[in-house]
This record gives C-alpha cells, sequence and structure tokens, in this order.
C-alpha cells in the first residue's frame, strides 16, 4: 500500500519537473512581455522533434544532441521574437496573442509535413529495465529526466538572479519604462526572454520526448497544462511556476491512482479552480491594482 | 506583320480548341467526387494518414481501371483533427459546399456519431471504415440509417476471439481503454464476453487520447495482482502501455483489441523485447492473402503499398481506407448514377469481396468481416486464431 503511494509520488515528481520547466517558460514569457504564448507547447515539440532528428536520423551524440536540440529551439524562438513579436509589441495583448496561436498552427503543420504524423520513438542511450528499490521500478531514462529537470531550474533561478541579463530581466519585470531610462536594452531583454522561455520547452520536449515519444501533436496537452501550472503558480511568479508544475504532476498521479484515471486531466484542473476559489491570484501571484 | 497575324490566329485557335476540348472532356468525364473525413492532425494522425493512403491506393487502381461509370473517382479529403465537432463541420463542408454523394469516415468512433445526424438530414450515405462502438449501428441513435459500416463493432470481435478466451489462461484482467466511445464500447462488449468464459474484470481504467504516460494506471493493476491487461487503443498507445509494462515490472499476458495494433506495428514501436508475447485482434494479415476476401485485391494492395514507400506498420490500417472505396465504387456502379439516394440503395444490398472478408449489410447497416487473432512470436507476426467474415455471416443468419 505504501509502495503503491511512493510509486504513484515518485511517478507524479518525474512528470511535473517537465510541467515545470515548461510553465517557468511561458510564466517569464508572460511576466516580462505580457505575451499569453500560445505556441509554447510547440516549442516543446519542436525540442522533442530536434531531438529525434540529431539523435536518432543523424546520429549526433545523445547528450549532445539534445543540447544542441534546446539551442536550436531558444534559436527558434529569438526569430520568432525579433520578426513577429517586435512587431506587435505596442498593440494590445490580444493581437500577439493572437499572433502565437497562428504560429501554433503553422508550426504544427509544418511538423506534420516534415516528420510526417506517424509517432516516433527515440531510442535513447539508457537501459530500458527499471531500476528496483524494493517494490519501487523507476527506468534510467525517467531519474535522467528528473534530474536535468531539477538541474535547468536552478540553471535559470541562478540565471535571473545573479547574472546581468538576468537583472535587466528583473528589472524590466519590474517596470519596463523605468528600465529603459536606467539604460537597459529593453529589445535585448525581450528577444532573449523569449528565446529563454522557448529552450526551456524545448528542453522539456526533448526530455519528455525522449521518455515517452515525439509527434507532431504532442505539444497540444503539454501547452494545456502548462497554463494550468502558470496560473495555478500565479501569473508571472517563478517560484510558483515549479511548485505549480511538480503539485500538478503528483496530483494526477495520485488523482489517476485512487479516484479515476478517467478524470486524470480534469483532476488537474479541479484542483486549479479550487485553487482560484481560495487565492485568485495563485499561490504566489501578488494582488495586482489596477492604476 | 501578316506572318505574324497568321501566328497569332492559329495559336488563338488552337488555344480555343484546348479550351474546347477540355470543356468537353470535363463534361463527359467530370469526375465522381467522394467524400473522405479522416484524422490528419492531433493525436491519432498517423492512423488517418494510413487510411487516407490506403483510399488513394484504391482510387488509383480503380481510375487506372477506367474509373466506375466512365468516370474517374476523385477523393475529397478532409481534416477533422482527431476532434468530433471538426469531423461535423467538416461533413458540413463535404456536403454543402462539394456536394458528395457519399461520405467515408471518420475513424473514431466519437467522430462518426458526431456526424451521423446532419448527414442523415441531407440524406448522405455514410461508409464506415474504422469505428467500432456498438452504438453507430443500434437503429436508437441518430442517423443510424445512413450508416453501412465496413469495420466490426467490438461485440463482434469479441465474439470472434470469445472461442479463444478460456485458452488464453486469462483469469483477473486490468482494463486499459480509451476514454471515447469506442473504448468504452468495447469494455462493455469484452467485458461480457470475458465473464462469459470464467475470467473476472479486477479494474477498468480509462485514458485520454492525448495520454503518453499510463505509470498511474498500471502502478494500480499491479497492486490488484492482475495476471493479464486488455487493451483498446491505437497502435503507439499501446505501444507506450508494453513498455511501461515492462519498466514497472508487470509481466503479464497482454490482448489488444480493436485492429489498429498488430504485431509489426507494435515491435516497431515498442521493441521486440516489449512486445514479445503481445496478442492482438486484426481483421487483415498482410502476409497471407489468402485470408482476404479477396486474395488478389490484397495482393495488389499490400504490393502498391510497398511500391509507394509507405511505412510497414500502416499496412493493416490502411486496408479500412482501401476497402471503403471499393465498397463506394462497387455500390455506384450498381447505384448506375452517383446521386446518394442511388448509393444509399445500392449499399443496402451490396456484397462486395473486399479485404475485411465479405462486406454486406445486416438491417442495421453492419458488415462482419474476418476477426484474426495475431501474437508476436520470437520477434515477429504469427497467427494464433481465426473466425472468418463467412462464419460470422452463417452465425447472425442462424440467429
Amino acid at each position: 500500500m505504501l509502495a503503491e503511494l511512493v510509486q504513484h509520488i515518485v511517478n507524479g515528481l518525474i512528470v511535473g519537473g517537465g510541467y515545470a520547466l515548461m510553465g517557468i517558460g511561458l510564466t517569464l514569457i508572460f511576466g516580462i512581455m505580457r505575451v499569453v504564448n500560445f505556441a509554447h507547447g510547440e516549442f516543446f515539440m519542436m525540442g522533442a522533434f530536434f531531438l529525434f532528428t540529431l539523435f536518432s536520423l543523424w546520429g549526433v551524440n545523445f547528450f549532445l544532441a539534445s543540447v544542441l536540440s534546446v539551442i536550436g529551439v531558444g534559436l527558434v524562438g529569438a526569430v520568432v521574437e525579433r520578426v513577429i513579436l517586435r512587431r506587435l509589441r505596442l498593440q494590445p495583448i490580444e493581437i500577439p496573442m493572437l499572433a502565437t496561436v497562428a504560429l501554433s498552427v503553422i508550426i504544427q503543420n509544418a511538423a506534420i509535413l516534415l516528420w510526417d504524423p506517424s509517432p516516433k520513438t527515440i531510442r535513447h542511450v539508457f537501459s530500458p529495465l527499471p531500476l528496483t528499490l524494493g517494490p519501487i521500478h523507476v527506468v534510467s531514462i525517467r531519474i535522467f529526466a528528473g534530474l536535468v529537470a531539477v538541474a535547468l531550474i536552478l540553471g535559470s533561478h541562478l540565471l535571473i538572479q545573479k547574472t546581468r541579463i538576468g537583472r535587466a530581466m528583473r528589472a524590466t519585470f519590474q517596470d519596463t519604462d523605468m528600465a529603459r531610462l536606467t539604460g537597459v536594452d529593453v529589445d535585448k531583454v525581450y528577444m532573449f526572454t523569449f528565446a529563454f522561455g522557448a529552450a526551456l520547452a524545448g528542453a522539456s520536449g526533448a526530455l519528455l520526448g525522449a521518455v515517452f515519444w515525439v509527434y507532431p501533436a504532442m505539444g497540444d496537452l503539454a501547452a494545456l497544462k502548462s497554463f494550468a501550472v502558470v496560473i495555478m503558480g500565479g501569473l508571472g511568479n517563478f517560484l510558483g511556476a515549479i511548485v505549480g508544475g511538480l503539485l500538478l504532476g503528483v496530483s494526477e498521479s495520485l488523482g489517476a491512482g485512487y479516484i479515476s484515471s478517467g478524470y486524470k486531466d480534469a483532476i488537474g484542473f479541479v484542483l486549479i479552480i479550487l485553487l482560484l476559489l481560495w487565492r485568485p491570484q495563485g499561490l504566489f501571484g501578488k494582488k495586482v491594482i489596477h492604476r | 506583320m501578316k506572318i505574324s497575324k497568321v501566328i497569332t490566329l492559329i495559336v488563338l485557335a488552337a488555344f480555343a480548341g484546348v479550351l474546347a476540348a477540355g470543356a468537353l472532356q470535363a463534361q463527359t468525364k467530370e469526375p465522381i467526387k467522394v467524400g473522405m473525413i479522416q484524422p490528419l492532425s492531433g493525436p491519432i494522425a498517423a492512423a488517418g494518414s494510413y487510411i487516407t493512403n490506403g483510399a488513394k491506393i484504391a482510387v488509383e487502381r480503380i481510375n487506372a481501371k477506367g474509373g466506375v461509370l466512365g468516370r474517374p473517382l476523385e477523393l475529397i479529403i478532409e481534416d477533422n483533427k482527431s476532434d468530433p465537432a471538426e469531423t461535423r463541420n467538416a461533413a458540413e463542408k463535404l456536403i454543402v459546399r462539394d456536394k458528395v454523394p457519399v461520405i467515408i469516415g471518420a475513424w473514431g468512433s466519437s467522430m462518426t456519431l458526431a456526424m451521423m445526424p446532419l448527414a442523415a438530414q441531407h440524406g448522405i450515405p455514410l461508409v464506415v471504415e474504422t469505428s467500432s462502438s456498438g452504438k453507430i449501428t443500434d437503429p436508437k441513435t441518430p442517423g443510424q440509417k445512413v450508416v453501412s459500416r465496413i469495420s466490426p463493432t467490438s461485440e463482434l470481435e469479441a465474439v470472434g476471439a470469445g472461442a479463444l478466451i478460456p485458452t488464453l489462461g486469462m483469469k483477473k484482467i486490468g482494463y486499459l481503454a480509451v476514454n471515447t466511445d469506442w473504448g468504452r464500447g468495447a469494455v462493455a462488449a469484452f467485458g461480457e464476453a470475458f465473464k462469459k468464459n470464467g475470467a473476472t474484470v479486477e479494474a477498468v481504467e480509462y485514458v485520454g487520447q492525448a495520454d503518453t504516460d499510463f505509470y498511474a494506471q498500471l502502478t494500480k493493476f499491479k497492486a490488484a495482482g492482475v495476471d493479464s491487461v486488455v487493451i483498446t487503443d491505437d497502435a503507439p498507445k499501446a505501444a507506450k502501455m508494453l513498455q511501461q509494462m515492462k519498466e514497472l515490472g508487470l509481466n503479464v499476458k497482454v490482448l489488444v483489441t480493436g485492429g489498429s495494433a498488430w504485431p509489426d506495428s507494435i515491435v516497431q514501436l515498442a521493441g521486440a523485447k516489449a512486445a514479445e508475447g503481445a496478442m492482438f485482434i486484426n481483421f487483415f494479415n498482410p502476409y497471407d492473402a489468402a485470408m482476404a476476401g479477396d486474395p488478389e485485391a490484397s495482393r495488389a494492395y499490400v504490393e502498391d503499398w510497398k511500391k509507394k514507400g509507405l511505412p510497414w506498420i500502416g499496412v493493416v490500417e490502411g486496408m479500412r481506407g482501401f476497402d471503403a472505396v471499393y465498397v463506394v465504387a462497387k455500390a455506384i456502379e450498381a447505384a448506375k448514377e452517383p446521386t446518394a439516394p442511388k448509393i444509399m440503395a445500392a449499399l443496402k444490398t451490396l456484397e462486395a469481396r473486399g479485404l475485411y472478408g465479405l462486406n454486406k449489410f445486416d438491417q442495421n447497416g453492419q458488415s462482419y468481416c474476418n476477426i484474426i487473432v495475431t501474437q508476436v512470436k520470437d520477434g515477429k507476426y504469427s497467427v494464433v486464431a481465426m473466425t472468418p467474415s463467412s462464419k460470422l455471416w452463417e452465425m447472425s443468419a442462424a440467429k
């Protein structure tokens, strides 16, 4: 009984790590740029497809291929910001939002044309046999995915708190005009933020793509989950995205395990509704007073 | 000056001639439109793409032999995005804008059910190629009267495989099904069949269409101590479930229903180790043409599939599109004119040997196809048993 519980929690935490990565990317983009990125799931999907192409098709080393995929998605993100979002920055919030909806449709259909819609398995370098800790089974690729997620979350935290660009990001987050007046290159911050957020989604996609499988529509559910994570944690809140991601992963796993798996996806959303009733600004969100 | 004028005239005359010839040809050889709705994007896009490829092979073969009623067939393919609401939109577009006299579709039971009332309202016959929920051919369901279904119901699958159940040694079953009309229908039908044969279904778990992680459900099965797992889902998800069963150390017997997953696809998607021993309910054997209702068509279809370089794992799914097009073509041939009411009437009395077996329709519009139980043995395709289409027709006549 206890073993089953622990197994559910372990499963939930590993998947939750992926959700958290997605959530951080989304929340940074929203917090700093005020862009609701509906193409976030497609960056997730691209990360997985880049890894599949580099590793499974071209035979690049698995770890190198993973790094290159994440960088690749970051570059696509930078181009999207420069070519599309920068032109729309002064428009009302729904205009860039619609642009990302369009982008999501275009990228997903491009993926269908480029890679065909059949699901692909990434035959990664880890053993398919589980590691057994008493009655608990975990495969090494999942442990790897969990550890990398933790490392990336910590890395993102350090980047935002300790580096020059991180300081510029925080300044832009607090007050864009003031940041610009003190000499922050806001254009650069926006471009970096979007590329970084996209890269985190790509990393999550590459990790979960290796654990599960890779297909053009894989981003749909992931995007939905990451919105849930971000809203739960408080829009624009870094810590909120982490806690929200883990919370969603574990509650889904426990809900599916003990209540009903038919409602697995619903459980996460019921949780959100309850949470928002209690704290409308999200777990860690601050109340916003409109001026 | 003069010469250039002459040249201009000649060119103009030639151009007019080409136009006239084109118009003439269009008048006499205007293609017969056939609507097709499949999931070409979304989580089950792979299955939809296989079926449209199968349908295209059939159309090419038919047109190469002069078409139907002397006119070529033209397939108009719409994407339902794996979504019931989009299926209805696609059907509306095909009926109202393209004015197709017949529609093939729409893979998933929930999707097919969504477009049936609309098709009935416009009197457009539907040829259902994959869906297996019993509801579709239930006279109480709105729109049932326009349906001719060549794919089997889950009940039929259970009947076809039923004789085998006692020999499989399944006693305590965990049932893992996709959370749609298809999955829920199959759980009811197979639950019944298992109960009759002395096995108990210990736990039923439903999974979302786009789910990739089944640890929670499988962990539950493990705790319940099941000795076998029955799966109703498409091939990619069934493969993932098998893989994750191995990862969690759940080593039990597996039966996959529905006909979309088959040994070769699971070996490729899950790896030979995870696939070993798994059994499948299939309706078509690409390795043995003699099993099909029309062996020659079966051979030609598999040959064309290979020649086009299409993914081999899709050949068993693609057959549904191939057969559906032939059923439509034969119905148009029998109807003598490509209009919806005539085609509908022709379908009622049609008897067409195809890859599924003998395609003809009972009073509810249901056909009875071959049911083949297959298994991965030493990483290879093998047949466990088969109930031929003809036997099922006999059984139903006896009833």
